[in-house]
């Protein structure tokens, strides 16, 4: 099985880091800028300097950064035919575009912007507006975005990522042109910073924007706080109403969290074993197709970033409660019992194809490469080595060590 | 059954693309949008692929496919015009890609010849198990229509704007359509469909598939190669806007507003419609949202099949008024022509770089195919952007002046989800 593209990884002399995927048969590019500072990063520490700021700050200059003394960004991107987006994750902000002409004219509007902050009292006013609208529509009024947040609500009692990464329609009140400006201070260094760029892109067009665009960095100094957490589930069982059409639920296991390539492996093993619990081709998904437990299969999913790390089982159920009751008395079951063989090499097969196809685009290289970097690992092709590496024998102790009947949070969202 | 339709032909396209690391095959076929078949025609996307007669059931289906390393067997029904399209889509990993002796696309091809001729079925009707799951299926998504905030004011509007045409009804019909509907009728259905409805296949691959040709010739070597017939359904224009106001249990309320027009060149509305509002620099992102902070999304959609050009947002209740007499403003604007020349070129460069994010990936690269098929692009790049720049500004405005408001749609959301 082969899988190599070329790439590059390059240490620039502003202290960014650079990762270049060279796919000449693409016709589009791309580049995107993550900074490691989101959505959790509420209290910080610079040379003794306490910083806290409001729910909703990571975001909120996001949106800012697009405003420069020239106007908005986006509006100058799509003058060079090039389309721009950005979004705040948890412990993370990206900048990015992508497109068939102009890239370097791009690159280099990408790296200034990101570099130079334009905060009015009037464009945080405008904003506030925008920034309120996108809360009411994904945050308030998404049955999976309030599904997923009740999740994190019942699993963690302190970290912040149980709150949205927009913040709240209130918080987002207490944001300052000078918070703002102090945040982006202590966290949008390039040594915080990795620029990952693929498709129809040249190394030394990349590495020569970039020496035009980026000063030498002074050192990175800031340090992110984040509140102890433990090792338990805040509520086992967490509700809402809302304008659904059928109740959805989601069983979360709270997992310890991992760094470096911990952080490429276990997410492995954790969706391997839920999909060997409750995946489409399980034993327990035909049963309770059968005893109308369910009419469709359910999905897996995990999430993890800097101090947390969560494994789910979501989907629709007339009774959510009894079918995270059988989810959990088939996890118990299958710990007692092992892991088939047969189906571990089948889902092991599975996972493998969807790693190979997921790379099938510029912009999924990128995302590759940025996660990488996230996880503290040089090389994307590590989840495809540790994957083919990885053992029925480890998952079953994956399973019995991690996923713990007492870490578990049900969230439903119930129709009104 | 009546019959659906004269017995149609089947066009094959094929794209080789070196670059692609899977193989995508889309099967389209089109049927008119009717309320006695609507939801079987939904039924038959999942029944079609979940089970066949080798893999008789769900999780054995799913778990042959994961052995074939994460292939996919997806249908799926959309409306074009008054005319329903059903999609049975199949993708996989290239085989150059695999081990030696993984045979995927060999296997595949087995399986999705199986799905279309030998379904999960008895004497003429689907298996009774399989039937049930995918009624409750239907019956949950009809139920959960109102999830999506967007799609729901979207699916309301367009039952407006189109009353008293086919395209009024939710593509995947009714709940008493659903309840109604029996496994041998939506057999029977699948049966017809087969012999007799026009189809588009589209192969989109990394290299030439022999076995990809040898399947689509044992299933479609007696069907012409001529493919869908003109969809396009133009939906008069009313007299008087109709205007509703309804209230919706969220936070965000909505708006939604519908012009139609009677004749503009398919060119012409691609450019009007990047310059008004799909485009990151446009008058709707310019003056609604930037300007005045209404609203996080604000978008121009063409319906071409019927005509019409939507436009809608979320706002919050109190600027409902306001973001409406924002939107009409940014009509007027196109319609005067008093907007920068500027975003003329940025709405064609925008369109040249959707084209070619389609070509970079398989499901991208099917879609313009299709596209291509139904009359809606034509010409390779150069061709079509050749095309965009011979439009005149006076075009553009003979364009924008013959688009007339139709529908206005406010849900009124009562400020809680909960």
């Amino acid at each position: 099985m082969t899988d190599t593209q070329a790439l590059r990884y390059i240490r620039h002399r502003s202290g960014l880091e650079i990762r270049i995927a060279e796919q000449p048969d693409f016709g589009t590019a791309c580049a995107q800028l993550c900074v490691q500072y989101g959505a959790v990063h509420l209290a910080s520490i610079q040379k003794r300097k306490m910083l806290t700021v409001p729910l909703g700050t990571a975001h909120y200059l996001e949106h800012l950064l697009f405003e420069n003394a020239d106007g908005n960004v986006d509006q100058q991107f799509a003058a060079l035919g090039a389309s721009s987006n950005a979004y705040t994750e948890a412990d993370n902000t990206v900048y990015l575009f992508r497109t068939a002409r102009h890239f370097p004219e791009a690159l280099g509007l990408l790296l200034d912007f990101v570099q130079q902050p334009y905060f009015t009292k009037q464009n945080i006013a405008k904003e506030r507006g925008i920034i309120s609208q996108e809360i009411a529509e994904y945050s308030l009024d998404s049955p999976d975005d309030r599904l997923f947040f009740l999740l994190l609500e019942g699993l963690y009692h302190a970290h912040p990522v149980r709150y949205d990464a927009a913040g709240t329609q209130e918080s987002i009140l207490g944001i300052t042109p000078e918070i703002l400006q102090e945040t982006w201070a202590r966290f949008y260094n390039p040594r915080n910073m990795v620029l990952c760029c693929a498709g129809k892109v040249r190394a030394d067009d990349i590495l020569r924007i970039a020496d035009d665009h980026l000063p030498e960095a002074p050192p990175f100094t800031a340090k992110a706080i984040l509140p102890d957490e433990p090792e338990t589930a805040a509520q086992p069982l967490c509700k809402r109403k809302m304008a659904v059409g059928r109740p959805r639920f989601a069983l979360g296991f709270k997992l310890p969290p991992v760094r470096g390539v911990d952080a490429v492996r276990e997410p492995l093993l954790a969706m391997l074993g839920l999909e060997y619990l409750a995946g489409g081709s399980s034993p327990f998904t035909k049963r309770a197709l059968r005893s109308g437990l369910l009419s469709d299969p359910l999905s897996t999913d995990c999430f993890l970033g800097d101090g947390w790390f969560t494994a789910f089982i979501e989907g629709e159920a007339d009774d959510p409660e009894k079918v995270a009751e059988a989810l959990l008395a088939e996890l118990e079951t299958v710990q007692q019992n092992g892991i088939d063989e047969r189906r571990f090499a089948i889902l092991k097969r599975c996972a493998c194809g969807d790693l190979l196809m997921a790379r099938d685009c510029p912009p999924a290289m990128a995302e590759a490469m940025q996660n990488a970097w996230l996880c503290g690992v040089e090389s994307p092709d590590l989840r495809m080595e540790l994957l083919r590496a990885l053992t029925a024998d480890e998952l079953t102790a994956f399973l019995t060590a991690r996923c713990r009947t007492d870490r578990v949070s049900l969230a439903i969202i119930e129709p009104n | 059954m009546p019959e659906l339709l004269p017995t149609g032909g089947v066009r094959r396209i094929t794209r080789v693309c070196t670059g692609f690391r899977s193989y995508l095959l889309e099967m389209h076929f089109f049927v008119p949008h009717r309320a006695e078949t609507a939801a079987a025609l939904a039924m038959l996307a999942e029944l079609l692929t979940v089970a066949s007669k080798i893999y008789p059931d769900r999780t054995a289906f799913t778990e042959q496919l994961d052995s074939l390393y994460a292939a996919d067997i997806t249908g799926q029904v959309t409306l074009c015009g008054d005319t329903a399209m059903l999609t049975i889509a199949a993708e996989w990993a290239d085989d150059a890609l695999l081990p030696a002796d993984a045979g995927v696309t060999e296997a595949m091809c087995t399986m999705l010849e199986d799905c279309l001729l030998h379904p999960c079925a008895e004497n003429d009707a689907f298996d009774a198990e399989e039937f049930r799951l995918a009624r409750e299926n239907l019956l949950a998504d009809i139920a959960c229509a109102r999830n999506d905030r967007r799609s729901d004011a979207l699916r309301r509007a367009a039952a407006l704007a189109y009353k008293g045409e086919p395209a009024e009804m939710p593509v995947i019909g009714t709940a008493k359509t659903a309840r109604t509907a029996s496994a041998s009728q939506t057999y029977a259905l699948w049966q017809q469909i087969l012999r007799t409805a026009p189809a588009e296949i589209i192969a989109v691959m990394p290299q030439p598939c022999p076995q990809i040709e040898a399947m689509l010739d044992r299933l479609f070597a007696h069907r012409a190669e001529k493919g869908a017939p003109p969809l396009f359904a133009p939906s008069p224009c009313k007299e008087r806007p109709k205007r509703m106001t309804s209230r919706i249990r969220a936070v965000q309320s909505r708006l939604v507003l519908v012009y139609k027009y009677a004749e503009i060149p398919h060119p012409v509305l691609l450019l009007l419609t990047g310059i008004l509002g799909n485009a990151p620099d446009s008058l709707l992102f310019r003056n609604v949202r930037e300007a005045q902070g209404l609203c996080y999304d604000c978008t121009a959609s063409p319906v071409p099949f019927k005509h019409a050009l939507v436009i809608d947002c979320g706002v919050q209740a109190e600027s409902l008024e306001t973001a409406e007499t924002a939107i009409r403003a940014q009509i007027a604007a196109l319609q005067s022509g008093d907007y920068p020349e500027s975003l003329i070129e940025e709405a064609i460069l925008q369109i040249e770089y959707s084209r070619a994010v389609r070509c970079d990936t398989p499901d991208g690269m099917a879609a313009l195919c299709l596209r291509e098929a139904l009359a809606l692009d034509c010409g390779s790049a150069e061709e079509q952007m050749q095309a965009l720049r011979s439009i005149t500004k006076a075009q553009l405005l003979e364009a924008a002046n013959a688009l007339r408001l139709d529908t206005v749609l406010r849900l009124r959301g009562e400020g809680a989800s909960a």
